[in-house]
This record gives structure tokens, C-alpha cells and sequence, in this order.
């Protein structure tokens, strides 16, 4: 391989690889597609617990599409069919016996633009966990808001100001409050879609120190564009192309040594 | 937070949840089904009522028509044939099929059974053609409101006599003609021939049809160049300023003012004060103008709204000033749009009731108009008339006349869909 | 009328001459050389021969019909003691008999006089309109004419008038307002000069009896419109009651849980309600739902009349259902998809993201088509008129009948027409008081529904 081209990312960042032994999601040729259009076709990967399996690709190659898969989003949309199968602690989620809602706690999502919702900071946080059940009373409330906006790294910007509405925060304040309301109802795994794009370089850095933090205890995957926020964040790295699963392993493999000739192209810059 | 992957996605959530969710669902259904059945009912309540105005019964009977009594003197003037008594003809023709003395008591009940205007049947037959006076021919007269609403089932015949409008003797009578055949049931052409009448049997919605014609086409004339000259204005040439805005708040604003207050404005306004002839179609259009007006030129900014600034851009890049280029390029692309628009604002002015009640629309006009400044009824106002009489009769003639409107309104509105998807393009 | 046909001869004729001037004036057939189009000298003239005679036709017409009506009147004998609309019938007497084609019922000697005169001004009036008319048509023709050379702007000052002619067209929009608001408010000042305006706004009686003496001016209180008002409201009410969740959960239902195509089949159909003209759903509350509802409440002991407020009420509720439902449907579509998704995503269901997310954040807007719907329900007519009663009742009870603004407006103006007559007048007054409270209601509902609008967009 041209050792040149590919310096710049290995040079100036220590790229991770994977170490976790545990599979929290295994997916199994799963393809997607609207109106008969194939969006992603017969992608099947692992996902180890406890790391940051990033996805990466061109504009339109089909991540978005493959990571709302996994917390059946797509759903919601209609003309969309589904096949193959989703493996969560040995439950395929695509069982018409799941919950759909219960799934939904379990794994959360945070978009790549911030939605607060229209109430205030502390209703956004508490608002799943209400619908829940998971909290009974005031002082509950106030406990749970109270972590999960400290394990976000928001509580101490907006704890004298619980009642100000969330969207009146700035844009990488928002999108941590967003996690903080995912990370609320307890789910194992977290998907994060393009979570930086619409933020500006320090609060996409606050949010990726965040995203450092966040693994010890709970799997993310993410999709990103930016390859050197993959390389920063993730230890394993996936790369789509037009809506197939290229190559899938290490991040350090990825960005050193990929096996691919298409890998290669994208992360040296050659197309995307 | 923890590490331990959780099991729990297989149960699901509280029953609260899900019976909440149930319910909602169910609210959001019974809402739509509630609105449908209410639009079924009216439809079919309607229908129902009025499919039966669509015929009506006539009686045939041999009229003698006598010399003595049309023209004893023989000498065929038209005054004295004009005059002639031709009620005598038909009840002398009733008495002599049911063999009845006219000095019977309950003669008068046999005269009812035949239409209070058909007298003016035979007159006609013998102004046309005098050769007649001395034969015997058979005519079909219309049979009054009572026996037809009895020939359609309408009477309960079940109570007593008194209680009801038609008596056993001419219930007897008309059994006699039944047995003859000389009742027939034939399509009713003066629902659509004649105007409003005192006789339901013979009142017919003409006039109204006309008088509605006419209102809209004033209308028309008025309102659409004036509105799209004004959206044209607004849309295209206009600058954003205080006056700009204001003309736009008022536009807006007469879109929502209520309908009866265009009649008390053109009561006041175009009657009173310009003395414009009461209960005419000119005022009635003017009013209607009035209020398609602002639907109009709301619909006209959104058709020129919706042709792209590269076509006119195109235009003034060849050398046409800004006038000719929305003249002879943007204006012909926003027609299909505009128009569409208009058929839509003129179906809602077709069944405008309220302000044509304030400018007199509703005087009983027993002849179709001719001119637009002639005294006029309008379709909506007809029905409105209409409704107010309890006769069975005339229930089953509005319920016709609402039909026959909403038909006009069903292809107007068709056209106007179909005019939208044939010529609208998808920029 | 010659003068019309005088005038436009000479205009085509002038449009005819504009045309070919230019043409003659370059002699090289170079089209280019013009600064326009040839047909556009050809209208400049066209319009200055037209226009300015039109305007001064009309003009003569008005002030001529004014003073030829003083001139005649002034010979009828007696004219001071004749009321003012007797005035009218005797004019048009006069204007008959003028004309040649009065009957044999009125051979007053005094009007064969005024008929005279009036032939004689009517006659004076034709010829020199035309004259007048006609000769400015042609001294125009012929200045014009002169101004033509190459590079005349003429296709400039057609547009521009053009354009003129087009802001008229959008000032007739405000005159109509501008005209409610004159006839209305000088009715109503009539109005107010022979009953208090406190009693009308506050007065808790309403009988429109003609019975005003000169003296009880201020303590009548028989055009108290508190009744009518409460009318008004207590149907408005019930109205919305039938509408508002229907018209909510039919709009929550299609935009949310609904199939596309059934959608797109249910959508359309409750539209066709809102295109059923009123006096349909007139016809059908008097003839179908009032006998319903008295038959039912019998039934269950209850007295209800035929004509209740419940009736009118729901009816009405009926005829509004769509305008809530589809500016509800279109409120809710507004709301961003990332807030549904947020929800979603958190494992909500669809009735707690609707209740708790995406209606908290479109009521403004939802408030605001109610409000719309509320002023549409105040004004609407034809359904009252038929199904309400006649008799202000000051009550809160459904089951009586009551009437309304409208249906008062209606039964006060259809009769004899004096117009100084109170009962007459009164119905301005309400006209008056209906446009205020729609106009104020509209302009709420609108600003919020702007403001909301700008939330999102």
C-alpha cells in the first residue's frame, strides 16, 4: 500500500482496536429498501459491547438508513420493507412478539440535528422515564434528572436554570441534552446519527469526549462523515458503498491497512 | 447506568399504556365515522325525499270540448276563446266518467283532484288550434299536489277523514281512474320548464336557474378580471410598503367576513344609494363579485406564485419588458391554476343564500327573467322559499331543487379538478 | 347610447392612426429604429381618446340625473309636504309618463308638466353630452397625434398606465371594506340617533317594536341586543362542542394512524361538507334533525322544542367540523418530523407523542383555526334562519329556542323597506356589531397563527 497517503490520520491520532470478547448486536443480512429501491443490501456485522463501532461512507450509501434499522425506526416510514434479522441478547428485534416500545428504551438514538422538545430542560430529561414508569415521585425525578444530565456534561451549565425551555440552549448544549434524555431510561446501547454535523469543533469535541465516557458503560454505535472523528472515537470501523457493507474490523486496520481497494479510495480522499 | 444487557424487550408495556393508546385510536376512528354517517344521512334523507319530484301523476280524461260553452256565438274571436270557462270542461268531464251529478254536495271534492291551472292547458290547446271546439279529445292534465302525493305513497290513508287532505270519496274517485288507466306516472317536466308557482304540482325551478345563471355571470365578469388584475398587481409589480400590506390585510380579511354582511352592503350601498332595481341578478352578481373577490385573487397569487422566476427571467433576458413578460409568458402558464380557482369560488357563490336575502332575491317571481335587470330568484334562495311551505308537496320539490343544485355543484367542482390535473404543470 | 359608440369610433380610429404614424415616419421599414412596437403608439392614443371622455360621460350622466331630478321635482306643486318616499314614486311617475308608456292610471295635470320638462332637460342632456364628449375625444386625437415621432416612449407610458389600471384593481378590495364599514357604521349612526347606544349594547330586552314615541328615547330597552348575543353564543357554543373534538381527532387520526390511501380517500370526503351550501344544511336541520331531537327527548322526558339551539347547534357543528379538521391536519403536518422522531425514539407511542409533544407544540395554531371556525359559526346564516327561532331568549338552555345576530338581521330586513325606520336600522346596527366581533376574532386568530407559522418555518 502507498504509505504516503495514508500518514496523515495514523501520524497524528492513536487509532483503537477492539478488545471487547461480548456481541451486543448481531446483525444478519439485513437489506432494506423503499418503494422497491434497494437502500442497503445484506449487511451483517457484530457489534461488541462496550465499544464505539463507528459507520462510515459517501453521502447516500445507506447508514443512516442501516443504523434506524437496528432501533426499527424505519417503522415509522411508510413503503419500507425490511428483511433479515437483528439479534439483541439472542431476540431478534423483527419479532412481531418484541415491543416496539420497550425496544426503544433499550436501545436510544440521538439525531443529527438537536430536537429538544418545545418544554423545559428538566421535562425533556424526565419525559421517557415518566411515560416508563421508572420514576414515582418528585425526589425520583429530581435524582434521575439530576445523573443523567451529569453524565451527559450538561448539570452544571443548566442546573440553576431546570425550567428554562431546552430550546432556548445553544446547538452543542441542545445535542447534550438530547443524550441526556436518551441516556435516562437506561438503555444498553446508544445510536448517534451524524451527531456532530450541525455543531461547531469545540462542542463536537465536548460531545466526542462525552462519547469516550459514555462506552464504559453503555455500546454506541455511530454514524459519522467525518473520517478523523471516526478514527478519533471508535475501535471498530464499518465503510459503506452504495448501501453494501465494504469492510468491516479495527479502526487502526481501516485507517493503516484496509483490504479493500474502495476503503482505500474513500479515506485517502480519491471519491466521497 | 449498567452493564448487564437487559431482558426485557419481549414484555410488553403496561396495559394502560396499551389501552390508552387503544382508546385514542378509537376516539380518532369514531371522529372520522361520525363525520362520514353525518354526510351519508344528509345525502340520503335528501335523496330520499326528493327523488320522487322527479315524476308526477297526471290524470287522462276525455274532454268534450263543448261549443256551447267555449263559443256559442261560433265566431271564433280570440277574447271570447281567451275567457271561455275551461274549469266547466274538466269537471264536467270528471262528473260524466264518474257518474256524478254536479249538484252532488261533494262535487267540489271531484273538481279538486284535477290542477287549479289546468284550465289554462285547454285554453292554450284551443287558441292553437280552434278546430277542436266540438270533439271530444283525450288530454293529460296534471293532477293536483294532494292525489300525486297520494299516488306516491306519501298519505298515510290509514286515519281518519278528517285528519287528512285527501277525503274517501276522492280516494274512491281515484281508484275509479285507476282502474281505467287513466292515471300514468310521467317524467316531470315542469320542474324544469316552469317557475315558482302557488301550486306545487306546477311550480318548477326555471327561473331560478336563470336568475342563478345570470347572478354568476355578472359575477364572473366583475370578479375575475378585477381580481386577477388586482393579484397581478400584488403578486408581480407591487413593492413591499405599508399600502401593499394594508390592501393585502384587507383582502384577507374579506375572505372571512361573513356573508350577510355583503347583503346589508349592497342593500345600502348599491340599492339605496345607487338605485339599482331591487331583487335583479345585476345586483345580486355585484354582491357575489364582491365576495369571490378576495378567493379569487388569493388563488390567482398562488398559480403565479407557482410558475418559477426562470421563465421570467427568460423572458426579460430576450429583450420583453416585466409587463410582457408576465403578460404573454407567466400569465398564460398560471391560467389552468386560476382558473380552477374561479370555478371553485363560483360554485361557492352559486349556493350563497344570505346576502341574496338582503337584496330581495326572495320575492315570489312566478316568471323567468330575461333581462339581468329584471326581478330574479336564485336556486339557493328557491330552496329557501320553498322550505318554508309545509305542503308534502313542496318538501319533496325543495328536496329536488337541493338535488338539482348540488349537482351543478358536483360538475362544477369536477371541472375544476379535472382542469387541475390535465393542464397544471409540476414545475 | 351614441355617445358611447361616437367615442369609441373615434378611439379605434386614433388607435388605427397611432399605429401607422411610426411606420410612416421611418422610411426604411427598419422596425428597430421605434422605441416601440407600433400597436403600442397605436394604443396610447387609443386609451387617451377613451378614457378621458368615458370619465367625463359618467360625470355628465351623474350631475345631469342630480340636477335634471331638482329641476322637475321643483315644478310638481306641493313638493315640500310630500314625505321622502313618495319622492321616488312620483319621480318615477313622472319618468313614465314621460315616456309615453303610462297607463290610464294617473292623468295628474301637475305631472304632465314635469314629464315635459323632464323630455325637454333629457334631450338638452343627450345633445350635448355628445357634443362634449365627442369633441374631446377628437381635440385629443389630434394632440396626441402630433407627440408621435421615433422615439416617443409609448410602449413605456402604455405600461405604465397599465400598471396604474392595475393598482385600481387591487384598491377595489378596500373600497368594499371601506364601503362595509361607511354603510354600516352610518346605519347604525341613524340608529343610534333614535335609540341610547348604551341600551343597544347593554339592553336585556330585544322586541323590535315600531312603537318609538318621541319622548321615550332612553328607556325603551326594546332594542336591547344582550339576547341576541347570548343566542349567538349559546349555539356557537354547542357548535364547537360537536366540532372541535371531531373535527381534532379526524385530523389527529389522518395525519397520524391513518393508511395513505385511505387517507387520501377519507380527506377529500369530509372536505364535501364544507362545499354543501348552508341552506342544505338548513333544509335538513328544520326538516330531519329538529324533529329527531324532539322526538328523542320525548322519549327520555325531556321537552325539547323543534326549533331548540341544540338543533341549529349541531347542525352547524357539523357544517364546521372541516375547516378545523383541515387546518388542523395542516398544523400538525407542520410541526418539524424531529420532534415525532425524538419521540419515537424514546419509546413513546403515538398517542403519547401526539399528546404530549406534537399537540402541546401546534396549539397555538390549533387555537387559532378554532378561532377562525368560532367567527365562521357567529356569521353563518342560513342554517339559523331556518332551524332557530325568532324570540330572544336571554337563557343558557339548549333544548329552548333562541335566536341569533344574524337571523334577527335577516327578519328585521325582510318587509317594507323605510329606511328610517328603527326596526330597519337596528339590523345595521347588528350588521355592525357582527362585523366588529368577526373582524376581531380573524385578526387574532390569524396573528397567532402567523407567530406560530414562524416558529417553524
Amino acid at each position: 500500500m502507498a504509505e504516503e497517503q495514508i500518514i496523515p490520520i495514523s501520524k497524528f491520532n492513536k487509532l483503537k482496536k477492539s478488545t471487547s470478547k461480548k456481541v451486543t448486536i448481531s446483525v444478519q443480512n439485513i437489506s432494506v429498501s423503499y418503494d422497491g429501491k434497494i437502500a442497503v443490501d445484506n449487511i451483517s456485522m457484530n457489534i461488541n459491547q462496550n465499544e464505539v463501532t463507528a459507520l462510515i461512507g459517501p453521502s447516500g450509501c445507506g447508514k443512516s438508513t442501516f443504523i434506524r434499522c437496528l432501533n426499527r425506526m424505519n417503522d415509522v416510514i411508510e413503503n419500507c420493507t425490511i428483511e433479515g434479522k437483528i439479534i439483541l441478547n439472542g431476540i431478534n428485534i423483527y419479532n412481531p412478539e418484541v415491543d416496539i416500545v420497550k425496544l426503544r428504551t433499550n436501545i436510544g438514538m440521538v439525531f443529527q440535528k438537536p430536537n429538544p422538545f418545545p418544554k423545559s430542560i428538566y421535562d425533556n430529561v424526565i419525559y421517557a422515564p415518566k411515560l416508563h414508569g421508572l420514576v414515582n415521585n418528585k425526589s425520583e425525578s429530581d435524582d434521575l434528572v439530576e445523573k443523567s444530565l451529569t453524565e451527559a456534561g450538561l448539570f452544571n451549565e443548566v442546573k440553576d436554570r431546570l425550567n428554562d425551555s431546552g430550546t432556548s440552549l445553544s446547538g452543542g448544549q441542545q445535542q447534550r441534552l438530547c443524550i441526556a434524555r436518551a441516556i435516562a431510561v437506561n438503555p444498553s446501547v446508544i445510536l448517534m446519527d451524524e451527531p456532530c454535523s450541525a455543531l461547531d469543533p469545540i462542542a463536537s469535541a465536548i460531545i466526542e469526549e462525552l462519547i469516550d465516557t459514555l462506552k464504559k458503560k453503555i455500546t454506541i454505535i455511530i454514524v459519522t462523515h467525518n473520517m478523523q472523528q471516526a478514527a478519533r472515537v471508535s475501535e471498530k470501523t464499518a465503510f459503506f458503498h452504495l448501501g453494501k457493507l465494504i469492510e468491516f474490523s479495527d479502526t487502526s486496520i481501516i485507517f493503516t491497512n484496509p483490504k479493500e481497494k474502495r476503503t482505500l479510495g474513500y479515506i485517502t480522499g480519491r471519491f466521497g | 447506568m449498567s452493564n448487564i444487557i437487559r431482558n426485557d424487550i419481549l414484555i410488553p408495556i403496561s396495559s394502560k399504556r396499551t389501552s390508552k393508546e387503544k382508546l385514542f385510536k378509537i376516539c380518532g376512528l369514531s371522529a372520522i365515522i361520525f363525520a362520514l354517517s353525518m354526510l351519508i344521512i344528509l345525502f340520503t334523507t335528501i335523496f330520499s325525499k326528493g327523488y320522487s319530484a322527479f315524476y308526477q301523476t297526471r290524470i287522462k280524461l276525455d274532454i268534450n270540448f263543448n261549443e256551447e260553452l267555449i263559443d256559442p256565438a261560433g265566431a271564433r274571436d280570440v277574447t271570447t276563446l281567451n275567457n271561455a270557462d275551461y274549469s266547466k270542461l274538466i269537471s264536467q268531464s270528471l262528473f260524466k266518467f264518474l257518474n256524478i251529478d254536479k249538484n252532488n254536495p261533494k262535487a267540489s271534492e271531484i273538481k279538486s283532484l284535477i290542477s287549479y291551472n289546468s284550465f289554462l292547458t285547454l285554453r292554450d290547446r284551443v287558441l292553437s288550434d280552434p278546430g277542436i271546439i266540438g270533439k271530444t279529445i283525450k288530454i293529460n292534465l296534471i293532477a293536483s299536489d294532494d292525489v300525486d302525493q297520494m299516488i306516491k305513497g306519501n298519505i298515510n290513508l290509514n286515519i281518519s277523514e278528517e285528519n287528512r287532505k285527501i277525503s274517501d270519496f276522492q280516494i274512491e274517485a281515484i281508484n275509479k281512474l285507476k282502474s281505467n288507466g287513466d292515471i300514468l306516472t310521467v317524467f316531470n317536466k315542469t320542474l324544469f320548464t316552469k317557475s315558482d308557482s302557488r301550486e306545487p304540482e306546477v311550480s318548477g325551478v326555471l327561473g331560478a336557474i336563470i336568475g342563478s345563471f345570470y347572478c354568476l355571470f355578472v359575477a364572473v365578469c366583475i370578479s375575475v378580471p378585477i381580481g386577477v388584475f388586482a393579484a397581478i398587481f400584488l403578486q408581480e409589480f407591487a413593492k413591499k410598503n405599508k399600502i401593499t400590506d394594508f390592501i393585502e390585510i384587507n383582502i384577507n380579511n374579506l375572505a372571512a367576513v361573513p356573508s350577510i354582511v355583503f347583503g346589508l352592503l349592497g342593500l345600502s350601498v348599491f340599492i339605496n344609494f345607487f338605485h339599482l332595481p331591487r331583487s335583479s341578478p345585476i345586483v345580486g352578481g355585484l354582491v357575489l363579485a364582491l365576495m369571490s373577490l378576495p378567493t379569487i385573487v388569493i388563488v390567482t397569487r398562488a398559480s403565479l406564485l407557482a410558475v418559477p422566476n426562470t421563465i421570467r427571467d427568460g423572458a426579460i433576458a430576450l429583450g420583453a419588458s416585466k409587463m410582457q413578460a408576465i403578460f404573454n409568458q407567466v400569465l398564460p402558464l398560471a391560467t389552468p391554476g386560476i382558473c380552477t380557482g374561479v370555478i371553485i369560488a363560483l360554485a361557492r357563490a352559486l349556493g350563497e343564500t344570505a346576502p341574496l336575502l338582503m337584496i330581495g332575491m326572495i320575492a315570489f317571481i312566478p316568471d323567468a327573467p330575461i333581462a339581468i335587470t329584471d326581478p330574479a330568484t336564485a336556486l339557493p334562495a328557491q330552496i329557501f322559499m320553498w322550505a318554508d311551505h309545509p305542503e308534502r308537496a313542496f318538501v319533496e320539490r325543495t328536496s329536488a331543487a337541493i338535488l338539482i343544485l348540488l349537482s351543478f355543484l358536483i360538475v362544477m367542482n369536477a371541472a375544476a379538478i379535472y382542469i387541475r390535473h390535465k393542464f397544471e404543470k409540476k414545475w | 347610447m351614441y355617445v358611447i359608440l361616437a367615442i369609441l369610433l373615434c378611439a379605434f380610429y386614433g388607435f388605427y392612426i397611432g399605429k401607422k404614424k411610426p411606420l410612416k415616419l421611418i422610411q426604411d421599414k427598419d422596425l428597430s429604429k421605434l422605441n416601440s412596437n407600433p400597436k403600442y403608439y397605436g394604443y396610447y392614443i387609443f386609451l387617451w381618446c377613451l378614457i378621458p371622455a368615458v370619465i367625463t360621460f359618467f360625470t355628465l350622466n351623474f350631475f345631469s340625473n342630480f340636477l335634471i331630478k331638482q329641476i322637475v321635482l321643483d315644478l310638481v306643486p306641493e313638493i315640500e309636504t310630500i314625505s321622502k318616499a313618495n319622492i321616488e314614486f312620483i319621480y318615477n311617475q313622472i319618468k313614465i309618463m314621460a315616456s309615453g308608456k303610462a297607463d290610464a292610471f294617473n292623468t295628474d295635470a301637475k305631472l304632465i308638466l314635469a314629464s315635459e320638462k323632464y323630455n325637454e332637460l333629457i334631450s338638452i342632456y343627450n345633445a350635448s353630452a355628445f357634443l362634449i364628449c365627442t369633441c374631446l375625444s377628437a381635440i385629443l386625437l389630434i394632440f396626441f397625434q402630433k407627440k408621435i415621432n421615433i422615439e416617443f416612449p409609448a410602449r413605456k407610458k402604455v405600461e405604465k398606465f397599465i400598471k396604474f389600471f392595475l393598482l385600481i384593481c387591487s384598491i377595489v378590495a378596500v373600497l368594499t371594506t371601506v364601503g362595509i364599514v361607511l354603510s354600516l357604521f352610518f346605519e347604525s349612526l341613524r340608529f343610534f340617533k333614535q335609540i341610547y347606544f348604551l341600551d343597544f349594547i347593554f339592553g336585556l330586552h330585544w322586541s323590535p317594536q315600531i312603537a318609538i314615541r318621541e319622548d321615550q328615547v332612553g328607556s325603551s330597552g326594546a332594542f336591547g341586543s344582550i339576547p341576541v348575543l347570548t343566542g349567538t353564543f349559546l349555539i356557537t357554543f354547542i357548535a364547537m362542542i360537536v366540532a372541535v373534538p371531531v373535527g381534532l381527532f379526524s385530523a389527529i387520526y389522518l395525519s397520524d394512524y391513518a393508511h395513505k390511501k385511505v387517507r387520501s380517500t377519507v380527506k377529500p370526503l369530509i372536505e364535501i361538507l364544507a362545499g354543501i351550501p348552508t341552506v342544505v344544511y338548513g333544509f335538513f336541520a328544520a326538516l330531519t334533525v329538529g324533529p329527531f331531537i324532539r322526538m328523542t327527548g320525548e322519549s327520555i322526558g325531556l321537552n325539547i322544542v323543534s326549533e331548540s339551539a341544540l338543533c341549529a347547534g349541531i347542525v352547524m357543528g357539523i357544517m364546521i367540523i372541516p375547516f378545523i379538521s383541515s387546518l388542523s391536519d395542516d398544523i400538525i403536518l407542520a410541526v418539524p418530523q424531529r420532534l415525532k422522531d425524538g419521540s419515537y425514539a424514546l419509546g413513546a407511542t403515538k398517542s403519547e407523542t401526539m399528546k404530549k409533544v406534537i399537540l402541546p407544540a401546534a396549539l397555538p395554531g390549533i387555537v387559532g383555526s378554532i378561532l377562525l371556525a368560532v367567527s365562521r359559526a357567529i356569521g353563518e346564516t342560513m342554517i339559523v334562519v331556518m332551524a332557530a327561532g325568532m324570540s330572544a331568549r336571554l337563557t343558557a338552555n339548549p333544548f329552548e329556542a333562541v335566536t341569533t345576530v344574524t337571523v334577527q338581521i335577516v327578519t328585521l330586513l325582510i318587509g317594507d323597506q323605510e329606511f328610517d325606520n328603527p326596526k330597519t336600522l337596528a339590523a345595521f346596527a347588528l350588521g355592525l356589531e357582527l362585523f366588529i366581533l368577526t373582524l376581531f376574532l380573524n385578526l387574532i386568530a390569524l396573528r397567532i397563527v402567523q407567530k406560530y407559522r414562524e416558529k417553524y418555518e
